[in-house]
């Protein structure tokens, strides 16, 4: 679906290349995550992948078709939702996604059934400066949609949401899954990269360090151990090591005689990963 | 084609959520208040000067407002990701807002010469000069990141494009000033006022005005690429 090459992107008034180089596949229907810290290249990369920047050196193959030949019609099969709102805020929420409605050939999906995906169908006549910056992010996301696309890129998608929205955002996404569309995120949420991504890349200074799928890295970096939390008048922990944790005999004493609180695999997190791979936090 | 008559819809919906029509209307309403109260018998170069001041001022004003007001609000990017042209773009910005400017230029004209006048020429005049300061309008703003530096860049702008109205009032004569598309603009209202321009000023005019109206248009687009896409 995405195939990208050794793509480079150097900005006008810069004499070093932002994107230095990166190289990665996007299956159909996968969600794809581009993680890292702010400045690190993740915009950057959306922007060259959503023509927004161009002049971009190597290969970008997207729908079976280097991306430099698309013409206007490329954005009939992708949508993007961006980190900022981007409204025009003299006009009301439906009258935002009517007028973004006349710009496809597709047939769009109603503005009322979009707004009500994310709880905004009572604002849909109410001007967008009226609204809250999560109101305009909802507004924003549900526009990246609209049409129906093949390919959805979305750039901090929970960015400025409460988490009962960034929860139906975040449900809405993997729906979207469910419906066979391809899907890129950037974040530097590690929360909402494991939540959601089938495959994520560690971005750092515009070089990918490292892509695999989060359950297979939190396995790989985690250590295997298995934490134990325990109360008798004061809380406890103990840690066991997993080989072999049937024949260990304390390990089945205390979960016979004590009164057990939690039992939990020590497995990283994403966040712990990126640090150790990286060298560097994702804040 | 249908895509762009909605558009240009839209685009006039918000020149009226933006008060742009208002503003323009009390602007002309203005104009005409100072040409009914002149005791001066003949009007006719000053209403030429104002009639051609309103077109420029909703082409290259009024188009910096709505780009500033897109590029603060980011729309510009939002738009940028859809299947929109910019042909479309910059022409249903040039539409919607020649259609408020030719009537209120008619009426200026109007009352300031009277009914009797050339329509052919003024509505050619109006409509394409209109669409000129527009698309060299878009240009200006294309490049500017604040409404501070767009009013500068407009200042300068304007000063070499108002230099046929010195040869209008008799104070400097170049052949020069035939370089500049305002010339043309000028001699379609003059023999829309019924003074007789020769023949072939009078082609000159029509030909040079059609000739701008591509060029800007060219030139505009090529900002719209340059400056809005790969040069943010």
């Amino acid at each position: 679906m995405i195939k990208v090459d050794d793509v480079k992107y150097t900005y006008l008034k810069n004499d070093k290349p932002t994107i230095k180089g990166i190289s990665f596949n996007i299956s159909e229907g996968e969600i794809f995550g581009f993680l890292g810290p702010s400045g690190a290249g993740k915009s950057t990369t959306q922007n060259v992948l959503t023509k927004l920047l161009r002049s971009y050196e190597g290969s970008i193959n997207i729908l079976g078709k280097e991306l430099n030949d698309w013409k206007n019609n490329y954005y009939e099969y992708i949508g993007v939702g961006f980190e900022l709102p981007n409204h025009y805020l003299k006009l009301t929420a439906k009258e935002n996604l009517e007028l973004f409605s006349t710009f496809y050939k597709k047939k769009v999906i109603k503005p009322n059934d979009l707004l009500a995906k994310v709880g905004l169908e009572n604002d849909a006549d109410k001007k967008v400066s009226k609204f809250s910056k999560g109101m305009k992010m909802r507004l924003n996301f549900v526009r990246a949609f609209m049409h129906n696309p093949e390919i959805i890129f979305f750039d901090e998608p929970t960015s400025g949401l409460d988490p009962v929205n960034a929860k139906c955002v975040k449900d809405i996404i993997l729906e979207l899954k469910t419906q066979g569309k391809t899907i890129f995120v950037t974040t530097h949420n590690m929360h909402d990269a494991d939540k959601l991504c089938d495959r994520v890349a560690f971005i750092l200074n515009g070089e990918i360090k490292l892509i695999d799928q989060p359950k297979k890295l939190k396995l790989q970096y985690g250590e295997r151990k298995v934490k134990v939390e325990y109360s008798n008048k004061q809380s406890f922990t103990r840690v066991f090591a997993l080989d072999n944790l049937g024949e260990n005999v304390e390990f089945l004493e205390l979960i016979k005689k004590e009164r057990i609180d939690s039992i939990h695999t020590k497995e990283a997190t994403l966040e712990d990963i990126f640090i150790k791979v990286t060298g560097h936090s994702l804040v | 084609m249908n895509a762009l008559v909605k558009l240009i819809g839209w685009d006039f919906k918000l020149l009226l959520k933006y008060n742009i029509v208002t503003i323009a209307i009390v602007i002309a309403l203005l104009y005409i208040l100072l040409l009914r109260s002149l005791p001066f018998p003949n009007l006719d170069y000053l209403s030429i000067l104002l009639v051609i001041s309103d077109p420029a001022m909703f082409g290259v004003l009024f188009i910096g407002v709505l780009v500033l007001y897109e590029k603060d609000n980011n729309t510009l990017n939002a738009l940028i990701v859809t299947p929109l042209k910019p042909s479309h773009y910059l022409l249903s910005k040039a539409i919607s807002l020649t259609i408020v400017a030719v009537p209120i230029a008619l009426a200026i004209g109007l009352f300031g010469h009277g009914v009797d006048i050339g329509y052919f020429p003024f509505l050619v005049s109006v409509t394409l000069s209109s669409f000129i300061f527009v698309f060299l309008g878009f240009v200006v703003v294309s490049r500017s990141k604040s409404f501070n530096q767009f009013v500068i860049k407009f200042a300068i702008f304007t000063i070499p494009v108002s230099l046929p109205f010195l040869d209008l009032f008799d104070l400097i004569h170049s052949d020069l000033f035939y370089l500049i598309p305002l010339q043309a603009t000028v001699l379609l209202l003059k023999q829309s006022f019924n003074y007789n321009v020769e023949s072939w000023k009078y082609i000159y005019a029509i030909s040079y005005l059609l000739a701008w109206t591509y060029f800007s248009y060219y030139i505009a687009i090529r900002a719209y690429n340059l400056n809005l896409i790969n040069g943010r």
